[in-house]
């Protein structure tokens, strides 16, 4: 089922393609068709959580990456979401639990998933997404691995993480049957280092007004982009990116605005009108915190340890400061008005400290809203209820600004 | 070293080495917080564990104050960012912050050494602390492996039903222990088993294994026993796999030793390894004798919940029941469990 919506998806995109090369259908078609390929009857496929392990180290080897979240929030996009969930909730998984987790074990047990040659995640960003890794690899009977990423960072720590790293990289020698070449990682770290520059240059190509990305894309690439980190793809996808921005400025064809938010944590997988009342009422969001560069240049002569300091500057990790250091920087480049956490109920590591990123933004005199809403179970979403939200929040901006 | 400290530090995780704090010269005291959760509802998400709001509240209004310090774990999610907002809301005591690995390989035995020495260097620092060295700490890790293995006495009698002794004594008593100085612990155990000793015990029908997260409350207990069902095992965080495996005594490197019995100890559902936690309840069904399990879990705790319906399938291989309760760590809806828990066990006959 999920294998003929990839198929259906990708054929679209392609035809897309040749009509005209765009960014967006760009990214869809190699994110489509690279989990496409993870169905290939010889295909090495290392489940991997993309947005947190770092993915250069995949890259490194022939084997297809596969996310599982990443996956569900694509069923969840084709509207497949409920009758996955509730497969594993009859199971007793549940409600409590995050609904991309629900969609994946109903995924699985649907048998909508590829075989996972191995299971790799990592500890942070949360702890569902290692449970989740951990079920799924009892019930496929594999071998899970697991990077535990510490809270601070120091030696001990950066040599924990590096030693996990290099573990990692004999898991995954074993399960793709494939020798690690250490001239391929490098130039994965490269090929990485590449793309962060371009990813600051696109950064700052975000300051200008109106803003000249779709802010959706921008969430959903600033996560959904790490599955190609280390690769040419990834620096093509970013080239398009930018030019594509650069187009838009120059054109002036960007939409109008009038506030501008900064974005935190998800988004909704499902048709939802968060976007489209902001659109509407001409709020902009020109960053959100997925998207910020939080790591150096990853040291391509050290790459194990240059990788374990990337995983140990995550935002998610660590105190709840990393979350907001630098933000009256951001507010003051971007002309942030206000700032928005999308708190789906799920996420007790995003959520919990809600009350401090809102402390934040008052100390810089600026409004935050919590927006309670699934990720990806539309059961319990009330577009009315959002957009009052959102719109007594837009009021209080214009207060404000 | 008996009992000369002079100040108490809590802790909020098994996972907590009191070793590390009695070497440091503080008395380690378990927190079970009692503060209300609602208190805690400004500051923290409502959907997030109880017992972390709990003791949030309690913190807040100070209700920790007379302790020295507090040691807030990496146990999960809403514990790690509880120690955000202690720093953020939370004028005394200090809280002092402990990683823990989830794994139990060679390199987090060592990447968690790394972490207790700096845990007992923070603990020094402290008025009324003392340098940790191999001396006191080996002295302390004597004294700890003295209460496991009183513990595992009680534990062992209530398996055996050898005593006369009832899930509802033992409970309140390893509940009590937690307050305790090791030696006053140490001494009201071993008086309860000799005061047991030689009792008939009551055959009081089916056998319960009652495993879960922080049971903070003695009432599911007594409503088993109610209900006519034995206490056969008590496996929650305050139970047997706090207390099984000792650490080695004087041993090269008394942090090492530690390292390694927490992080081999029957796994908490906070660690990886869901394959070896549910092999560990099979064998806990086995070793207490259970026809049954109730799984006790406070809501929103992810790390269980996420166990919960692979706990359930394990014990029906294992040919016991299992009921699995979930409570707002108020046990605002006690009653609800009781009629859980007396149609569950009707039900098992």
């Amino acid at each position: 089922m999920f294998k003929e919506m990839l198929e259906n998806m990708t054929q679209l995109m392609e035809t897309g393609l040749k009509e005209k090369k765009r960014f967006q259908t760009m990214w869809y078609k190699e994110w489509f068709s690279l989990f496409l390929k993870a169905y290939e009857p010889d295909s090495k496929v290392i489940y991997t959580s993309i947005y947190a392990f770092p993915m250069e180290l995949v890259a490194a080897f022939d084997a297809v990456p596969f996310d599982f979240e990443l996956a569900g929030a694509l069923m969840s996009t084709m509207g497949q979401g409920v009758p996955l969930m509730t497969e594993a909730e009859e199971r007793g998984y549940s409600q409590d639990m995050c609904s991309f987790h629900r969609m994946s074990l109903g995924a699985f047990f649907k048998e909508y998933l590829p075989e996972p040659d191995l299971l790799t995640t990592t500890s942070f960003y949360c702890d569902g997404k290692g449970k989740t890794n951990d079920i799924l690899s009892m019930l496929w009977q594999k071998e899970p691995f697991f990077l535990d990423v510490p809270h601070e960072i120091t030696k001990e720590s950066v040599r924990y993480v590096e030693n996990q790293l290099q573990h990692a990289a004999r898991k995954i020698e074993e399960a793709a049957g494939q020798k690690l070449d250490m001239d391929r990682l490098k130039e994965a770290v490269r090929s990485s280092n590449r793309s962060r520059r371009m990813q600051l240059e696109i950064l700052d190509l975000l300051k200008i007004r109106p803003m000249p990305m779709n802010p959706r894309d921008m969430i959903g690439y600033s996560l959904h982009g790490n599955l190609f980190s280390g690769g040419r793809i990834k620096e093509m996808l970013d080239e398009q990116l930018m030019q594509e921005i650069r187009e838009k400025i120059a054109k002036g064809i960007s939409r109008q605005e009038n506030l501008r938010i900064f974005w935190f944590a998800w988004l909704p997988t499902y048709q939802a009108n968060v976007f489209d009342t902001l659109k509407s009422r001409q709020v902009g969001i020109p960053l959100c915190e997925t998207f910020r560069v939080y790591w150096d240049d990853i040291d391509e002569g050290n790459p194990f340890e240059g990788l374990a300091l990337k995983c140990l500057r995550n935002p998610f990790i660590g105190s709840v400061d990393r979350r907001i250091t630098g933000m009256d920087k951001v507010v003051r480049e971007y002309g942030i008005d206000g700032a928005l956490l999308f708190a789906t109920p799920a996420c007790r590591h995003s959520n919990s400290t809600h009350m401090l990123l809102k402390d934040a933004f008052t100390r810089l005199g600026k409004p935050f809203l919590m927006l309670d809403q699934d990720i990806s179970d539309p059961r319990g979403y009330h577009p009315e209820q959002v957009r009052t939200r959102l719109e007594a929040f837009i009021e209080v901006m214009e207060a404000a600004a | 070293m008996n009992d000369m400290q002079t100040g108490r530090a809590g802790y909020a995780c098994s996972y907590v080495p009191v070793e590390v704090i009695l070497a440091a010269g503080f008395s380690p005291e378990r927190i079970i917080p009692g503060g209300r959760c609602a208190d805690a509802d400004g500051y923290i998400h409502p959907n997030v564990c109880s017992y972390v709001k709990s003791m949030l509240s309690d913190a807040m209004a100070g209700r920790f104050s007379p302790l020295q310090a507090v040691i807030l774990a990496n146990s999960c999610d809403a514990m790690r960012k509880l120690f955000d907002l202690w720093n953020a809301h939370v004028r005394e005591p200090a809280a002092f912050f402990m990683d823990i690995p989830k794994k139990q390989d060679a390199g987090a035995e060592v990447f968690f050494a790394s972490v207790l020495k700096g845990l007992a260097e923070g603990l020094s620092r402290l008025p009324g602390g003392r340098s940790v060295n191999g001396g006191n700490l080996n002295e302390a890790i004597r004294q700890a492996n003295k209460i496991r293995s009183v513990c595992m006495g009680l534990f062992d009698a209530l398996k055996n039903r050898e005593d006369g002794i009832r899930g509802s004594d033992v409970f309140a008593l390893i509940q009590e222990g937690s307050r305790l100085t090791p030696s006053e612990f140490g001494e009201k155990a071993d008086g309860f088993l000799q005061t047991h000793s030689g009792k008939p015990s009551p055959d009081n029908g089916r056998n319960v294994l009652v495993t879960g997260n922080i049971l903070n409350r003695p009432e599911p207990i007594s409503m088993i026993e109610d209900a006519h069902g034995s206490i056969s095992g008590i496996d929650t965080c305050f139970g047997m796999r706090h207390y099984t495996v000792m650490v080695e005594e004087d041993a090269p490197d008394p942090f090492e030793a530690l390292a390694r019995r927490y992080l081999s100890k029957p796994q908490c559902p906070r660690m990886m390894g869901i394959r070896e936690q549910v092999d560990y309840l099979i064998q806990s069904i086995k070793d207490t004798k259970a026809d049954c399990v109730v799984v006790s879990r406070v809501k929103f705790c992810d790390n269980l919940g996420y166990t919960i319906p692979l706990f359930r399938e394990a014990a029906a291989a294992a040919g016991a029941g299992c009921l699995a309760i979930e409570n707002d760590y108020e046990w605002s809806d006690a009653e609800k469990a009781r009629i859980k828990i007396e149609a569950f066990l009707e039900m098992l006959g």
